[in-house]
């Protein structure tokens, strides 16, 4: 469903001159399957997951989502895909209802069907009370909730979760968590980024670790364990990674 | 393009407007607001300035001789019992000369010398106690009535003029009410004068008629007021439309992209399935109906405003002058046929810049440079003796403005003959910030860029560091702006100049022509090359050894050929509706008189060769193979000819250059080589001289240039080509442009960028992306 081959993602910068935020990583996902980015800031997950979107564009390599390219066909692979992130913002001056239907009728779904999947969306993600209500005058939990809910609008067969916990409270995080388990049981492939070691534990079948634009290791979380000898993620990670005074640097 | 998302971009959009309070408080709430409060501040300033009165004070009364009288002295008894006198001017004086603002007069009746009046009045107006002083000499009183009876008495003094002694209006000019006071006070004395003289004619028995035998009659033609209400509208109204068009545009748009890079929504609406072109499309729109709207309102407060305050104002000096009726229905249907475009063209560019700005604040930075580069466009309509013609047609924005204020004249005549240039000229530039807008939106460097520290040592170095093949788009911009600036800028220290009698000699000629060529145009590129690029071979097209080149330079030379007629024809065309000013016809004679020392083959290496090579790798090479990283081949190959048009100077002779630049353009493209546009510019030259020698004379000494030659004259530069020719010349002309055209094109790598994303475009608009197509997910 994903396939990400060789990507690569370097800017321009006056000081430093070339850099590399993504640097040569390859990995695929399947339906079904969540699959996991765990990284620090700065780690280039958020470019990487861009790229996936179409909103940046690679400097090499392929990535193909759903059979498309991110390059040539990137109006196809959005049609396939629901991404949410920190910088995915919801609109101040529409309310939840409004802002939902908006990107449902951009996605091109017929009115009928798609008033009845926003009610069913509403309901599920326990959205009713705040249907009316303005972006500018909801809480952080509330308009994550309308960003998961812009992304399924149009049912798509991937999604990218982009730190979709960042910030909430541990009570709306849970419920969030739970959702992306059942999407999955749904047969959607997902891929999850976050540096939460507990809800990357939690929920990805397989996981690649990131740093400095290069993924470190890549399986299930099991398979990484036993590679690696070490007890639980967290560990692992800091045994890929290093230091904290190191990732400082 | 899937017109269904643009709708609900633009629905999105406006509805977002609507609910931000402070868009609708700029776009309906301050014009609603500002011009009546701006007409009350005005009604009451003007209430102050009429009630305000002139302080004069008359020096030497007693010297005003008694008929007719200049002041009526009425005189009362005073608090303490005392006479006092005061002075106001005749009536029948004051309602002659039309001023109707009060006058404070302190008099003195004493006769004083003209010193001492100056060091007076001099004292009393730098203290500011008086706006002016009205002085009478001594015998100033006696001299005027021997006037009265010079005839009877056979006085020859009083017809010696110079011996008069003359009375003084004494005003300080840098003081604004003394200022004013004198042109009040000119007009009452100007009155009494009048009547002064009348006086005489008829105390000396002579008919008045005599020195006012008649009076030039005028007719005005306008049927007033309705004529001239709209003559002032169309000259206020244009000036208003741009100004208000421009900052009704760019607010919105500041909103609808940094804004939205701001509040982070930007990213939401990238990842749907909407294209970059569907996004720009439905907020381009947004912002022009915001620009619109703002216009509007505007114009239709201030034009009810201004009807109210002039109307408040009808007997007031200012009033009388300025007749400021409504503007009259009809005009504020050609006002808002203009306003779209001008509103679409504003839109489109401001929301290219809103793009760049990476918050509202700095996107409120970009409004001041955008307003001053287009104040010089918006003023010149305004300006006096200027008028729609065909060069100003061709100005952006000024154009529209002069056909706006054509239209609201009632010169319709005019109007319709300058349309179709000025609508071309407005589409085009339209077309140019659209394609923009569209390209910022496709610019991920623009879109996500972030603050980084300055430093023009590292600035420096990542250019040395970044350099490509060819030149970047804002080196060749930027290269084309010099290649214009050079001449100017130091042009009059290297270029030779006239001789004493303003003529260029032909060894002065060759220097100004190797000068200008090799010095203000080759050099600067070259070296621009050299630093800026990794490749001169590839910045300046130097392919020979290829098929399509050695193909290409015959074809091109044959099609330089072809297309000659209908060069004359073109030039026969402007000449027509731009005709040269006899003056600038004389300096380019007196420039180019030295051709006539000069040899053929000098002629042909100096105005044929020698341009051919300088401008071509300029223009052809350097500006077009920078332009190509823009994405788009057709608009790199019309930026590289506007230059290469502008480069030549002259108007009349920059449209015709840049309308070639075009084809030479398009050959070097698909050619993928400099030397085929080499050889078509230098056979066009060789060909323009060729023609411009040619007479009946000529003709007879070449029998077969009759072949070609339908009449000619015994002027160079008259000879007409037969129909046969010219119609066997267009038909092999549009062959070898379509030869050129099925030429294997090489494009840039932005350029199959966009060939690509408009393939998707089309695919999605064809396809998935429509509405009722079902469900994605289906």
């Amino acid at each position: 469903m994903i396939h990400v081959r060789d990507l690569v993602k370097s800017y321009d910068d006056l000081q430093l001159g070339k850099f590399t935020a993504v640097d040569h990583i390859s990995f695929f996902a399947m339906p079904g399957e969540i699959f996991g980015l765990l990284g620090p800031n700065g780690a280039g997950k958020t470019t990487a997951l861009r790229i996936l979107s179409t909103v940046l564009e690679p400097t090499s390599g392929t990535v193909k989502v759903a059979g498309y390219d991110v390059t040539t066909e990137p109006a196809m692979v959005r049609q396939q895909i629901g991404f949410m992130s920190a910088n995915t913002a919801v609109y101040d001056r529409m309310t939840a209802w409004e802002m939902v239907e908006y990107f449902g009728k951009l996605y091109g779904l017929p009115d009928d069907q798609l008033a009845e999947r926003m009610e069913e969306l509403f309901h599920r993600l326990g959205m009713r009370e705040i249907r009316d209500v303005l972006g500018a005058k909801m809480s952080t939990g509330m308009k994550q909730k309308v960003s998961i809910a812009r992304a399924l609008v149009h049912d798509p067969p991937v999604l990218i979760f982009d730190e979709p916990t960042l910030g909430l409270d541990v009570f709306v995080a849970r419920a969030l968590v739970q959702i992306i388990a059942e999407l999955r049981d749904q047969g959607k492939c997902i891929i999850f980024s976050s540096h939460i070691m507990r809800e990357v534990e939690k929920l990805c079948d397989k996981v690649a670790i990131m740093n400095r634009g290069k993924i470190l290791a890549e399986g299930s979380i099991d398979e990484l364990r036993e590679q690696y000898h070490q007890p639980d993620l967290e560990e692992l990670f800091f045994y890929l990674i290093g230091e904290p005074e190191g990732i400082a640097n | 393009m899937n017109w269904d998302n643009v709708k609900l971009i633009l629905k999105r959009e406006l509805r977002d407007q609507a609910r931000d309070r402070r868009t609708l408080f700029s776009v309906i709430g301050l014009p609603v607001l500002l011009y009546p409060l701006m007409g009350l501040m005005v009604l009451q300033v003007m209430q102050f300035r009429q009630t305000h009165p002139t302080r004069l004070k008359v020096i030497g009364l007693n010297e005003l001789p008694g008929v007719p009288s200049l002041f009526v002295t009425e005189t009362s008894k005073g608090e303490d019992g005392t006479e006092k006198s005061s002075y106001q001017f005749d009536e029948e004086l004051t309602q002659a000369s039309g001023v109707t603002s009060r006058f404070d007069i302190e008099a003195s009746e004493a006769t004083v010398d003209s010193e001492v009046a100056e060091k007076t009045a001099r004292e009393s107006l730098t203290a500011d106690n008086l706006d002016a002083i009205i002085y009478f000499p001594p015998g100033f009183r006696e001299r005027m009535e021997s006037f009265q009876h010079a005839k009877d008495n056979g006085n020859e003094k009083a017809g010696k003029s110079e011996e008069i002694p003359s009375p003084k209006l004494i005003t300080n000019s840098s003081d604004e009410r003394s200022k004013l006071a004198e042109s009040r006070l000119r007009q009452i004395l100007h009155a009494w004068r009048e009547k002064l003289i009348q006086h005489n004619l008829e105390a000396n028995h002579v008919p008045t008629e005599i020195t006012d035998p008649f009076s030039f009659g005028t007719v005005d033609l306008s049927e007033k007021p309705v004529d001239q209400a709209s003559f002032l509208w169309a000259k206020i109204f244009p000036f208003i439309v741009v100004i208000w068009a421009l900052t009704g545009a760019f607010y919105p748009a500041i909103d609808l992209c940094a804004g939205e890079k701001e509040r982070g929504t930007l990213e939401t609406l990238l990842s749907s399935p909407a294209l970059r072109s569907e996004i720009v499309a439905g907020k381009l729109l947004a912002i022009m109906t915001f620009s619109i709207a703002t216009s509007v309102l505007n114009l239709a407060s201030m034009g009810f405003t201004a009807t109210f305050v002039m109307g408040q104002m009808g007997g007031s000096e200012l009033g009388n002058r300025l007749n400021f009726g409504p503007p009259p229905i009809w005009s504020l249907g050609w006002l808002f046929l203009a306003l779209i475009p001008m509103a679409a063209l504003f839109s489109a560019l401001a929301l290219a810049i809103a793009t760049m700005a990476r918050s509202s604040k700095e996107g409120q930075y970009y409004l001041l440079p955008l307003l001053m580069l287009n104040l010089p466009l918006v003023v010149l309509p305004v300006l006096p003796d200027t008028e729609l013609n065909f060069g100003t047609s061709l100005i952006p924005v000024s154009g529209m403005s002069f056909l706006l204020k054509s239209l609201m004249e009632g010169d319709y005549l005019k109007a319709a003959t300058y349309t179709l240039p000025v609508l071309a000229v407005t589409a085009f530039c339209i077309w140019i910030s659209i394609r923009w807008a569209i390209d910022q939106f496709n610019n991920e460097s623009v879109l996500f860029r972030e603050s980084e520290r300055f430093s023009l040592k590292a600035w420096l170095r990542k250019i040395w560091r970044d350099r490509k093949a060819t030149p970047s788009p804002a080196a060749a911009f930027v290269m084309g702006i010099i290649l214009l600036a050079l001449p100017h800028m130091i042009g009059r220290y290297v270029l030779p100049s006239l001789g004493p009698d303003g003529k260029l000699g032909a060894g002065q000629l060759v220097q100004y022509m190797l000068t200008n060529q090799l010095g203000l145009i080759l050099l600067p590129v070259l070296i621009a090359g050299w630093v800026f690029t990794r490749s001169m071979k590839k910045t300046f097209l130097l392919r020979f050894a290829d098929r399509n080149v050695l193909v290409g330079i015959p074809m091109a030379i044959l099609l330089a050929v072809c297309l000659h007629p209908f060069a004359l024809y073109l030039r026969a065309v402007i000449q027509k509706n731009l005709p040269m000013s006899q003056d600038l016809q004389d300096r380019l004679a007196d420039m180019l008189g030295g051709t006539a020392d000069l040899p053929v083959y000098g002629i042909f290496l100096l105005f044929a060769v020698l341009p051919a090579v300088c401008e071509e790798f300029a223009c052809r090479g350097f500006i077009l193979s920078g332009m190509r990283h823009l994405g788009h081949k057709w608009a790199a190959i019309s930026i590289a000819a506007i230059f290469f048009g502008l480069l030549h100077g002259l108007l009349q002779q920059s449209i015709p250059a840049t309308i070639f630049g075009l084809m030479i353009g398009f050959v070097a493209v698909q050619c993928r080589s400099l030397f085929p546009a080499i050889a078509f510019h230098m056979v066009h030259n060789s060909l323009v001289f060729a023609h411009g020698v040619i007479t009946t004379e000529t003709i007879q000494e070449h029998s077969w240039l009759k072949i070609l030659v339908a009449s000619a004259s015994n002027m160079p530069g008259e000879a007409q080509y037969h129909v046969t020719p010219v119609v066997i010349c267009g038909l092999v002309a549009i062959v070898i442009v379509g030869f050129f055209a099925r030429m294997p094109e090489e494009l840039s790598d932005e350029e199959r960028r966009q060939t690509t994303l408009s393939h998707q475009g089309s695919l999605h608009s064809g396809g998935i992306g429509k509405r009722e197509e079902g469900s994605p997910s289906a």
